[in-house]
């Protein structure tokens, strides 16, 4: 079998890599908010990206609402959600074995999941919008204006969740509260309320990039089923609770994603994905950017 | 032929000389004590003895055998065994199967295995705790059954970490009944404590660290008097004897 | 770790029980209906059997794969390929595929282990394998790519594994997941279990007791991947048709891991009952809402799940424990009943 490599090909894959990666930063940045501030791996981070795109084109598609103003709805309505489910299901096994934690994210994954299958069916639903249609191209790349969009409305979202949380008093709060609980709650931050915040900002940003990816990402009840599984290896490459960890990550995770496509056949760059995962949860689950946890 | 050997153990973390150059002996059958003020490197060295570190330089000889390499299980095995300055029971499973656990060492089979458990119990007074589990127990009750469950497996010498923490006076003192007997026994023993009164009333010999190096070895009453080791307490807070 | 299925009366009971089951199919394989009822004690029975397996792993020594699919698709794989291929029977196969899923448990449990993976990285490495799994399958043509691969029907051939009817399936699974449970009760009283519940317990305690947390974990593993790759064998033989996505997905995993977890983790009996009351309750909602609510049993495992972690994390049997704990000490001469032997 023969792979033929042509410039066009790997520049194309190397530039929609790019894109995809940034969106898939914005997916992440939402886990490793949650992940590095509680320690809780929330299995349903993609099924509450998956709700946010369900959300983002019923509005859309019925309304005629233009898609990037359903931001407007999105973020609130999942900060929202994300807060109350913190509230009524994580917060009380907050201090059982973490085992439980997950488990019990496990659950409301398949709940979300299979809710959605039940009411939507599995069929994809595209929204039929102008920007996926405005094309720029630069030499042999094709751009949709969609993309193009995505990828800088996440970077605007990292970016701000970034100066969020360097130059806010809640910002500083939720990352002393992920590097020394303890000391947090001596120096008078109410932890519990800082959970409970960064747990809804953390969906907000899934909300943020649900929005975002309508336009050129189709909607289905699984969608979040692998983007999810993405954000968990994007959080570990980049590193755990790292922003800047997770813009890299992301990154490199929607290159290997489409180059790998380009140059492997079949599926198999999802492969390289996992294994990429499996090897860095190996030898340095620390991540890029992380310390090494005593 | 000492029993436990230390030869120039060393382990740095980084800049900082946790263990520094350390050396000493332990012969059967005695008590040593091992003291110093909070973060001389006590527990450190324990670590390192029982292989739950790997030292950056020297070695330990037990029985005769280098121990470098080894894990905690395999020295275990070998007959040099520890306790925890926190105690570390097995919460979910009673105090029976925590010292079962213990006995499988020298007796892989369940009958005789149970028969151990039961007997070393019996030594430190939990026999009738035997069927409750252990995430249940009072500090003095889990302490007992920490050495419990170290003596069931059988061995030559126990390495003690503080484990007068936190007991009240009439507690220590059944504490140091029991390390006593056990020593009458034939079991040597290494006792970290911050308690004086246990450690100056219990060993023959005592070993002072202070910064990760010896700095006095001799008899408690030799010891008590070295200023060396009155300087490197001044200003730590002795437990009341 | 209470009273012992292997002792004097519970043995009884236990050996009555096996009885009524495999009297069952009498009666029922008569009619299509009672067929039906075969049909879903065969899958409690098969899910009974890889939980139990799984809770070796995950109950026993504590360490929560949520990708034991890997080891179930790797048993169906190879004993249908060399079905296919060479046509060799699955009454040898099977042991293959058991043998294979093993190593790969070994492989997979060693490294892990090794390298300290623990709690939830543990658990997202098993995930990705499975999905790994998933994708490398779909890939490779030889192994009936995305489409899987079927196994031929060649009529009611029982050295071939191949029945008509539910009768024959039924017996395979019953005896296995007898077996099963009866290794689990002997193993709760041999010094490998107990050993597997220090790791879960405490593994720093264990490991100055004696105890080695790798060689336990990665044994563990094995013995947990064999059962499962057996399991994998009549997995295939009963449905007669695999693909990826079937066996290496997230579906059967979880499942798995759910029974146990409902039923009460690092007991003997525990994924049995989980499975018992879930299953048919499952398939119930399967049948009654029809195609488009595939998602049916799904969801009502994730509500079940989440229902369990929130208000008795220690299962069904944790509950039944605790509510007999309460009604009084019968003598807790539980101890004295083991020292009887």
């Amino acid at each position: 079998m023969s792979i033929t490599l042509s410039f066009p090909l790997l520049a194309q894959a190397f530039v929609s890599g790019i894109m995809l990666g940034g969106v898939f930063a914005l997916i992440a940045i939402g886990l490793t908010l949650i992940w590095g501030v509680m320690g809780i791996i929330n299995f349903a981070h993609g099924e509450f990206l998956m709700v946010g795109m369900y959300i983002a084109y019923f509005l859309a598609a019925r309304t005629g609402l233009d898609p990037y103003f359903t931001i407007l709805v999105t973020v609130p309505a999942l900060f929202l959600i994300g807060a109350g489910i913190f509230r009524v299901n994580i917060q009380p096994v907050l201090k059982d074995p973490v085992m439980n934690q997950i488990l019990l994210t496990v659950g409301l994954m398949l709940v979300l999941q299979n809710l959605a299958l039940v009411l939507f069916t599995a069929t994809p639903l595209s929204l039929d919008n102008p920007y996926n249609k405005m094309i720029f191209n630069v030499g042999p790349v094709v751009i949709p204006l969609s993309n193009l969009l995505g990828f800088v409305g996440s970077l605007l979202g990292v970016a701000i969740l970034w100066w969020f949380l360097r130059y806010t008093d809640m910002g500083r709060a939720i990352r002393a509260a992920s590097q020394n609980r303890e000391a947090a709650t001596l120096m008078g931050i109410d932890v519990r309320r800082t959970y409970l915040v960064a747990f809804g900002i953390g969906s907000a940003c899934v909300g943020l990039a649900a929005s975002l990816m309508i336009p050129f990402y189709y909607v289905a009840p699984l969608v979040g089923a692998f983007l999810g599984l993405v954000a968990f290896i994007v959080v570990i490459l980049g590193g755990m609770g790292n922003v800047l960890g997770a813009l890299v990550g992301g990154l490199i995770i929607g290159l290997t994603e489409t180059m790998g496509a380009a140059i492997l056949p079949g599926s198999l760059s999802r492969v390289l994905t996992f294994a990429i995962f499996i090897l860095v949860l190996l030898f340095r689950p620390q991540g890029i950017f992380g310390r090494r946890q005593a | 032929m000492a029993m436990l050997s230390v030869r120039d153990l060393t382990k740095c973390f980084g800049g900082l000389r946790a263990v520094d150059n350390l050396s000493f002996d332990v012969e059967e059958k005695e008590i040593v004590g091992l003291i110093g003020p909070n973060g001389a490197g006590k527990t450190t060295t324990f670590n390192l003895i029982t292989g739950f570190l790997s030292p950056t330089a020297g070695e330990v000889i037990f029985d005769g055998r280098p121990l470098s390499d080894l894990k905690p299980h395999q020295i275990c095995k070998l007959g040099l065994a520890r306790t925890f300055q926190i105690v570390q029971p097995f919460p979910d499973i009673t105090v029976l199967e925590n010292a079962l656990i213990g006995a499988y060492v020298r007796h892989p089979s369940t009958a005789a295995a149970e028969r151990k458990a039961r007997e070393t119990l019996e030594r430190v007074g939990l026999t009738h705790k035997a069927d409750e589990l252990a995430k249940n127990l009072t500090l003095i009750e889990l302490k007992r059954l920490e050495i419990a469950r170290v003596l069931a497996t059988g061995p030559k010498m126990l390495l003690l970490d503080e484990v007068a923490a936190g007991l009240n006076l009439a507690e220590i003192d059944e504490i140091l009944e029991l390390v006593r007997e056990l020593n009458d026994q034939g079991i040597t023993f290494l006792v970290v404590e911050h308690v004086m009164k246990v450690i100056m009333s219990l060993s023959r010999r005592i070993i002072v660290l202070d910064f990760g190096k010896k700095i006095a070895e001799g008899t408690p009453d030799e010891v008590s008097r070295d200023p060396r080791v009155l300087e490197a307490y001044l200003g730590e807070e002795e437990a009341v004897a | 770790m209470m009273r012992n299925l292997l002792q004097g009366r519970r043995f009884i009971g236990f050996a009555l029980l096996f009885l009524f089951l495999a009297l069952l199919p009498l009666p029922l394989s008569r009619s299509p209906k009672g067929e039906y009822y075969l049909h879903i004690i065969i899958l409690v029975l098969l899910y009974a059997y890889l939980s139990t397996a799984w809770n070796i792993l995950g109950g026993y020594a504590g360490q929560h794969s949520l990708g034991n699919g890997l080891y179930l698709g790797a048993g169906a794989y190879v004993s249908t390929i060399l079905f296919l291929k060479l046509g060799l029977t699955p009454w040898v196969g099977m042991w293959i595929a058991g043998a294979a899923a093993a190593l790969l448990g070994w492989f997979v449990g060693y490294v892990c282990f090794r390298y300290g993976l623990k709690g939830g990285y543990f658990a997202l490495v098993t995930i990705a394998l499975a999905e790994a799994a998933v994708y490398l399958t779909t890939n490779i043509r030889w192994l009936g790519g995305a489409r899987g691969l079927e196994v031929t029907w060649m009529g009611h051939r029982p050295l071939l594994m191949q029945f008509e009817g539910k009768t024959g399936y039924y017996y395979i699974i019953l005896v296995m997941a007898a077996l099963s449970i009866l290794y689990t009760a002997w193993l709760d009283r041999q010094r490998f279990g107990y050993y597997l519940v220090a790791v879960r317990e405490n593994e720093r305690a264990a490991d100055a007791l004696g105890v080695d947390p790798l060689k336990i974990k990665t044994q563990a593993n094995v013995v947990s991947a064999f059962m499962t790759g057996l399991g994998g064998t009549f997995f295939a033989q009963y449905y007669t048709y695999i693909h990826p996505r079937l066996v290496f997905g997230e579906g059967p995993s979880v499942q798995i891991l759910l029974f146990a977890i409902i039923g009460g983790l690092g007991t003997v009996w525990g994924p049995a009952v989980g499975a018992l009351i879930l299953v048919p309750i499952a398939e119930f909602a399967r049948a009654q809402l029809g195609g488009s609510f595939a998602g049916a049993p799904l969801l009502l495992y994730g509500a079940v799940l989440m229902v369990v972690m929130l208000f008795m994390p220690h299962g069904i049997l944790g509950v039944v424990e605790s509510v007999m704990e309460k009604v009084g000490h019968r003598g807790k001469a539980a101890t004295g009943e083991r020292a009887s032997e």
